[in-house]
């Protein structure tokens, strides 16, 4: 009976030891952890604090987020200030040094990106939400993803060197996808190239450039400002005036209003899912990008 | 000629859709160059941080910095006033600045120190609010605190008061804590559970030699202020989720600790939120007291709670309502008759919060404490914080 319970209990271990063997990975959005899991593979086990209709300035600092950081070997987040207002401070709360800022398990997801609209000279508050470090929402550029990729893999292999070739094999696997995805749909927007939209919020910037579109005016007055009639109806003016076919929102942001602004100007609205799992389609990140670049192509045929 | 012009057309026609054929290719050959020039640069693990090689987020030697200034009015539409918050009536008042500074100490720790200027009978006065350590890579999932800071006990009373979500203190806290709450030295250690859901268990040890937000140094006693606290998270649905704790406070009142205040509470708040356009909390806080005072005729029970809703209905507004209910039980009246002395209060708000860092609020308050007349006032609070402020806590 004794030896019975003996290797039970070492099988329990055994068992025990295998499930904790895969390199615990948790981001801070489900397109970090869709590109965390194609680098990982079968080696890492990946989990997002958020969903993919989160909007990721005002997520919540849950308790439970501590939880899963106290677990996790790397922790991975878009930085630049996104998610200032929750990620530090469960940090600091997770008991869990090996994720902190400037660990191994901690990894910046931007580092290397090309950032857009980074201010220059004096920043001040009455400027709106303005992000000093430049725009973080640079996911949605499937270049960017790559770049995003290789952070993640070499923060892995950091973590985990023996997994290195799996790594390597997997992200050369990841980015080969992401790269004819995007000649794919960079031919597919070609007749698109130059057009004008009109946005809510500022964070379709990347997406629009890799796709040749140009970002005019802004819903919001100034970012996270929320417009006042006498701006809404400049924005009007400016979609009749320069005929802009297409406003867009992304689904966390005031839908609705947009949708009014959009029906006044005589332009289309368009909510655009730029997180992964934000709709039932982008199931992964390079989905996420095709479903949102086709739908931009729709719209700006119709 | 006819033929010859017919056959520069169709060469420029050919070479028109060529090139439109071709532009795409030489997008895709820039596409190439791009990627490989992005993945030669260095990566976040080659530069050890980003933000650190950026040079601006990873600043060590420079700690973070805020002042929040929050600025009340109040205007009492009843003869008497009888509130226990003690806001000047019919005047308005910088309540309190607040001066916060929190960084890296080293590779160990955290550190903290809030000064606060507060108005006290028409003068000002600094004082320290917090100063302390926070130890933040303690093995065996322990976390510890060590200094003078609010203590952890219950919901409030360790959010500022420019954090709350309404102007006055509820009954229950102004009687039985203070009414900015309960700071004292010493040193707090919690240890978070290793279940795959959220359990916190803290206790804390401070010097206990006075009791509120007194200014005085205190009298020494034969043993220090204890605090418990137990608490948990369960998420209900997408961004739907509760928190709930207990806690206990043993405080020794005299010098010779002979008189002993035991103190437990409940609290539970459930929360909602989507994005910055709509927010949901409810938030409920049950205290209960048992004074032991061996030299008086009886030992002293009293107890109370507040429950409040707040919804967000738009991007800059929100609104809200607290009841509040205290009452001392038991108590000898003066024909010698045991009567419970009872207090209610009722508030209802309207906030308008045009960002992170400043809002306004109008309150109307409805209080009968302790059976005199009913008291009816209303108050404005404007508060607005410059600089970096801590993310706020669930």
């Amino acid at each position: 009976m004794k030896r019975l319970f003996a290797i039970a209990v070492i099988g329990m271990c055994a068992v025990a030891n295998g499930a904790f063997a895969q390199l615990r990975v948790v981001t801070t959005s489900t397109d970090l952890a869709s590109i965390a899991k194609e680098v990982g593979g079968n080696r890492v086990a990946v989990e997002s604090l958020t969903t993919g209709n989160t909007d990721l300035h005002y997520a919540q600092a849950r308790p439970d987020y501590i939880v899963k950081l106290n677990k996790a070997d790397l922790f991975v987040s878009i930085g630049l200030e996104l998610e200032a207002g929750w990620v530090p401070l469960l940090l600091n709360q997770s008991r869990n040094p090996k994720i902190h800022r400037g660990a191994p398990g901690y990894c910046v997801a931007y580092a290397g990106i090309d950032l857009a609209e980074k201010p220059t000279g004096e920043i001040t508050r009455q400027m709106g939400d303005i992000h000093p470090y430049g725009n973080p929402h640079y996911w949605p550029d499937p270049i960017n993803g790559i770049v995003i990729a290789r952070n993640i893999k070499e923060s892995m292999i950091k973590i985990d060197p023996a997994g290195k070739d799996e790594y390597e094999k997997n992200f050369h696997s990841f980015k080969d996808a992401a790269v004819k995805k995007t000649k794919e749909l960079m031919a597919l927007m070609s007749p698109h190239k130059g057009k004008e939209v009109v946005v809510y919020h500022t964070e379709f910037v990347y997406v629009l450039r890799r796709f040749g579109l140009s970002q005019g005016m802004m819903i919001e007055e100034l970012p996270g400002v929320a417009p006042s009639p006498a701006h809404a109806k400049k924005v009007i003016e400016y979609i009749r005036a320069r005929k802009v076919p297409l406003v867009l929102v992304s689904p966390w942001s005031n839908v609705s209003y947009a949708g009014k602004i959009a029906k006044e100007g005589g332009a289309k609205l368009l909510v655009l899912p730029i997180q992964t799992g934000s709709v039932p389609e982008a199931k992964t990140y390079l989905d996420m990008i095709d479903t949102s670049v086709r739908m931009l192509h729709k719209g700006l045929t119709q | 000629m006819k033929l010859q012009k017919l056959l520069w057309c169709t060469i420029a026609t050919v070479l028109i859709i060529a090139g439109g054929a071709l532009l795409p290719l030489f997008a895709q050959e820039n596409l190439d160059a791009e990627v490989d020039k992005l993945l030669g640069g260095k990566s976040a693990v080659e530069e050890r941080s980003a933000e650190k090689s950026a040079g601006f987020l990873d600043r060590t030697s420079m700690p973070n910095i805020f002042v929040a200034a929050d600025m009340v009015g109040g205007k009492d539409l009843t003869a008497q006033r009888n509130s226990p918050e003690a806001l000047t009536p019919n005047g308005v008042k910088v309540r309190s600045a607040e001066v916060g500074l929190f960084g890296g100490i080293d590779h160990l720790a955290l550190g903290t120190v809030n000064l606060a200027v507060h108005e006290e009978e028409g003068k000002y006065f600094v004082e320290l609010h917090e100063a302390y350590f926070e130890f933040n890579t303690l093995p065996w999932n322990l976390y510890a605190k060590l200094g003078r800071f609010f203590l952890d006990v219950g919901r409030l009373n360790s959010i500022h008061q420019h954090d709350w979500h309404f102007t006055t203190t509820p009954l229950v806290h102004a009687m039985l804590f203070d009414v900015e709450g309960v700071f004292d030295q010493g040193g707090e250690v919690s240890l978070l559970m290793p279940w795959q859901w959220y359990q916190e268990l803290k206790v804390g040890f401070f010097n206990g030699r006075s009791w509120g937000h007194t200014h005085g140094e205190g009298a020494v006693k034969p043993g220090p202020l204890v605090t418990a606290r137990l608490k948990h998270f369960i998420p209900i649905y997408g961004e739907l989720g509760t928190q709930f704790g207990f806690t206990y406070i043993r405080y020794l009142v005299d010098e010779e600790g002979r008189e002993i205040d035991h103190t437990g509470g409940a609290d539970l708040t459930f929360k909602w939120q989507r994005g910055r356009y709509r927010s949901f909390i409810f938030s409920t806080e049950y205290w209960y007291r048992y004074e032991v005072r061996p030299d008086a005729v009886q030992d002293n029970t009293k107890h109370g709670f507040y429950s409040y809703v707040q919804y967000q209905f738009h991007q800059y507004w929100l609104a809200g309502f607290r009841y509040d209910y205290y009452a001392e039980l038991d108590v000898r009246s003066s024909s010698g008759s045991s009567i419970d002395r009872q207090s209610f209060a009722q508030l209802l708000w309207v906030t308008l919060r045009p960002s992170e860092f400043s809002y306004f609020r109008i309150t109307g308050e409805r209080s009968d404490v302790f059976g005199t007349e009913l008291n009816y006032a209303v108050y404005v609070q404007a508060d607005f914080i410059l600089g970096y402020h801590p993310a706020h806590r669930y």
